[in-house]
This record gives structure tokens, C-alpha cells and sequence, in this order.
């Protein structure tokens, strides 16, 4: 009656993304022979699994779901969308105080200062993706 | 919102459960929507609507809140 779920995966779309890349990135230390990153991401992805397909059993609460992308309907979608919004304000405030701080903290003499780089590209990547959603948001609706 | 859900979902004799099941959404779903936690989508809202064969102005009170 209601949109029923069009995926036949045991776990959601991003899940599987996250686990492949998990899994992938365990293969290559692997091939790579550092064992210790090996254990630590096929740890992480077996374990990102298991938390998906614990939060997809019928009877799981509405935050284990939420909190495991592992969404059944409209509410779980509206949750996580809050939350991320959340999200994506501190970490816009984070990124502010993070590029101030580094540029009052840097001498004149290291000017153009290497370590400020990552905290402006950050600042402005997370700037250009919220236009960009704002933009796309406003089209949609 | 108030709605009718409860009262409509009882007179039935259904479970949160099973009226969760036929609508293709959990539990907590249609608990948030009959304690007014939760606004339905306008989708969601026609069928439930649909379901218990009422209009949706008939199962919610747009204005309280």
C-alpha cells in the first residue's frame, strides 16, 4: 500500500558502499603486508555489517535503524535528515574556528603557511557542498 | 496533529504492528503519528486514509498541533 523498498539487499545501498570500501581498503594493506591495518578495517567492516543487518531485523528500535542507515520509512529518512543537518552545522563552525585559529596562530615569516591549507580547503569544500544542497533544495521543493 | 488514527486502528481490532505492516512503515511510525509526535508525509497520510476507507480530513485535525 505504503512505497514499499525497492532494494533486495540484506543491508542498505551505503552499507554495501561501506563495507566494499572497507573490505577493499583491508585487501590492499594486505597485498600491502601491513597486517595491523589489515585486521583494523576488515574489523571495521565486518562490524559495520553486522550493525546493519542487527538494525534491519523487523522488531529493531527506530535509532538503532537511523543510527545504522539502515532506514524502513518516511520517519527513519526525516530523523537521520535531521541529524545530518546537525551534522553539517558543527562541522561548518568547526571548520570557521578551526581556519581562525590557524591562520592568528601562524607567524608572519611562515606566510603562506602550509598547515592552513587544509583547514581553508575544508572550510570552503564544506561551503561550496551546503550552496550547492541549498540550491538543489530549493529547486526540489 | 491529532488524528483518528488510534481510535480507527482499534475499532479495527489491529496492532500497531500489523496496521505498520500494511502500511509499509514500523512501528514507531504510526505510535509517533496516534501520540502526535509525528506529521505524516501527504503520501503516507491518503494511506492511511485509504485504508481505513476515510478521507484525510477525517483522520486529521490540521488545526491543532
Amino acid at each position: 500500500m505504503s512505497t514499499p523498498s525497492r532494494n533486495r539487499l540484506p543491508v542498505s545501498t551505503t552499507n554495501v558502499v561501506l563495507v566494499a570500501v572497507l573490505l577493499a581498503g583491508a585487501v590492499v594493506t594486505a597485498l600491502d603486508g601491513s597486517w595491523r591495518g589489515t585486521v583494523l578495517l576488515a574489523a571495521l567492516g565486518i562490524m559495520v555489517l553486522a550493525t546493519a543487518i542487527y538494525a534491519r531485523r523487523p522488531n529493531s528500535r527506530d535509532i538503532t535503524r537511523v543510527n545504522a542507515i539502515e532506514y524502513r520509512d518516511e520517519r527513519d529518512k526525516r530523523i537521520a535528515q535531521v541529524g545530518f543537518s546537525v551534522v553539517g552545522v558543527v562541522a561548518l563552525i568547526l571548520s570557521a574556528i578551526e581556519f581562525v585559529a590557524v591562520t592568528a596562530l601562524t607567524g608572519p615569516l611562515d606566510w603562506p603557511p602550509a598547515m592552513q591549507l587544509l583547514p581553508a580547503a575544508q572550510l570552503f569544500l564544506l561551503s561550496l557542498v551546503w550552496a550547492v544542497a541549498n540550491s538543489v533544495s530549493a529547486r526540489r521543493n | 496533529m491529532r488524528s483518528a488514527v488510534r481510535e480507527l486502528r482499534q475499532a479495527n481490532g489491529l496492532s500497531q504492528e500489523a496496521l505498520a505492516r500494511a502500511l509499509g512503515v514500523s512501528r514507531q511510525t504510526i505510535n509517533a503519528i496516534e501520540t502526535g509526535r509525528y506529521d505524516p508525509s501527504l503520501r503516507l497520510a491518503v494511506h492511511l486514509a485509504r485504508h481505513f476507507g476515510r478521507t484525510v480530513e477525517e483522520m486529521f485535525d490540521v488545526d491543532t498541533e
